[in-house]
């Protein structure tokens, strides 16, 4: 685990994006799976019913998880780039203070006066656009972290549905684990990211 | 940010480009990484608008603790202005790059990465398995050059050499290398100043066994290619604002 509380935003938020395009990976190989359990369920006719809505819904849910995870990678790349715009901003504050305490005309401070003006002014707009952004990022959370928990429950009946399939039942067996392992690792980004997230939060809010 | 690994052995060679983010009328760049098991290298990282995507894409290929050197062929904007944004975010890194330029690079912001000054005539660098070779390239453009040669992957990071102006979205790879020249022309002849130099560099790159020629802007050359370009480039004459 990073040490987090040496770095600058930017840099949290792009391992949260870092690490999102590894549950990116997980999800890819869960959508994968689902797709081979929906096959054998359905060759398997009456022996695997029981097993075709568990992958339609894994299916999916691995679907949405996709499409919600590349909204994130949006966001937190956003993030990234407003906290880097933040940054530049406040190096250039901190060097027009003290260009102003150098200053001795004071038409000459004045003018400097306005682009300080304008600096904090901007640096507010940033925060502000930090801030919307961490919330969003958490609702975005809180629904992949919502599916994949019905995803675990699921998984966990496909066992049951597996153990009725017949000759079916070596094949999907493979598949509940590997769709087990998936929601599993899935599951460990998501708290990792939550961890980036809060520590970002945190920072933003101080 | 695009990212695309060209080399996959006991370590892997990655180059990130065409960003799509990335501002209008800021020329594209080639940033090049060696990700080795628990060291990773990042070659030219690039200018200060491309930061934010460019860590974000190193990130989903390393872990940032792991990143510890950081190589500049030399010292122009695109190929490091970022260096303050990367100094906070690597603090026990190490800065590869010309001793010429150490004076001027320091002026980007350098306040805990540690300057790695190369001498004139090259140096090497052991990561894990990847033995590295900074070759001369000086004048081609900037007076103090570097490539980065890799024997075992047989990858030559060219820097400007090679280098393409071309539109968004093109291809990594040199397809048509006839077709390629009237985008490396210019370039070749406007910002390359010495012929002299430019021989000097071919006759020592000609030694070298390269299967990728891996430049700064534009496309990577493959396989012959690489010879290619070498032919081509030996009878050009560069240095064309003076003439």
């Amino acid at each position: 685990m990073h040490n987090l509380d040496t770095q600058p935003p930017f840099v949290i938020s792009a391992l949260l994006a870092g690490r999102l395009h590894r549950m990116l990976d997980v999800t890819k190989v869960m959508y994968i799976s689902s797709s081979n359990a929906k096959c054998i369920s359905i060759r398997g006719g009456d022996k695997t019913a029981g097993f075709k809505p568990i992958t339609e819904f894994i299916s999916e849910m691995a679907s949405d998880t996709i499409a919600i995870s590349l909204k994130i990678n949006e966001v937190a790349l956003k993030f990234s780039i407003t906290a880097v715009n933040e940054r530049r901003a406040n190096i250039a504050l901190l060097n027009f203070n003290e260009v102003l305490e150098k200053l001795e005309s004071v038409s000459k401070a004045n003018s400097l006066k306005r682009v300080v003006e304008s600096l904090n002014t901007d640096i507010v707009t940033l925060r502000k656009s930090q801030s919307a952004d961490c919330k969003f990022l958490s609702s975005l959370f809180e629904d992949i972290t919502q599916r994949i928990r019905a995803a675990k429950v699921i998984v966990t009946n496909s066992r049951t549905e597996a153990s009725r399939a017949g000759e079916y039942q070596t094949n999907l067996f493979a598949i509940a684990n590997d769709l087990e392992s998936c929601s599993d690792a899935i599951a460990l980004e998501i708290k990792l990211c939550k961890n980036y997230l809060d520590d970002l939060t945190k920072m933003i809010g101080k | 940010m695009k990212s695309t690994i060209f080399y996959n052995g006991k370590y892997q060679w990655f180059v990130f480009g065409r960003d799509p983010d990335k501002p209008e009328k800021i020329i594209d760049t080639n940033q090049y990484m060696i990700v080795d098991g628990d060291k990773s290298f990042l070659m030219d990282p690039g200018g200060i608008e491309i930061f934010s995507s460019m860590l974000a894409s190193v990130l989903r290929h390393t872990e940032i603790e792991h990143l510890v050197d950081i190589f500049a062929s030399h010292q122009d904007p695109d190929i490091i202005s970022s260096l303050g944004l990367w100094d906070e975010a690597l603090p026990k890194a190490r800065l590869h790059a010309p001793w010429i330029w150490e004076g001027f690079i320091r002026h980007f912001g350098l306040k805990n990465i540690s300057y790695n000054a190369i001498p004139d005539e090259g140096a090497s660098l052991v990561l894990n398995s990847a033995k590295l070779t900074f070759i001369p390239a000086h004048y081609l453009h900037s007076s103090g050059n570097f490539n980065v040669y890799d024997e075992q992957a047989k990858i030559l990071m060219s820097g400007d050499i090679g280098a393409a102006l071309e539109p968004a979205g093109a291809s990594m790879y040199v397809d048509d290398f006839e077709e390629h020249i009237s985008k490396m022309k210019l370039f070749h002849q406007r910002w390359m100043p010495s012929n002299a130099a430019k021989q000097d560099w071919i006759d020592r790159v000609r030694k070298l066994d390269i299967e990728y020629m891996a430049p700064q802007h534009g496309r990577i050359f493959k396989g012959e290619d690489v010879q290619n370009f070498l032919n081509w480039f030996e009878t050009l004459d560069v240095g064309s604002a003076i003439k």
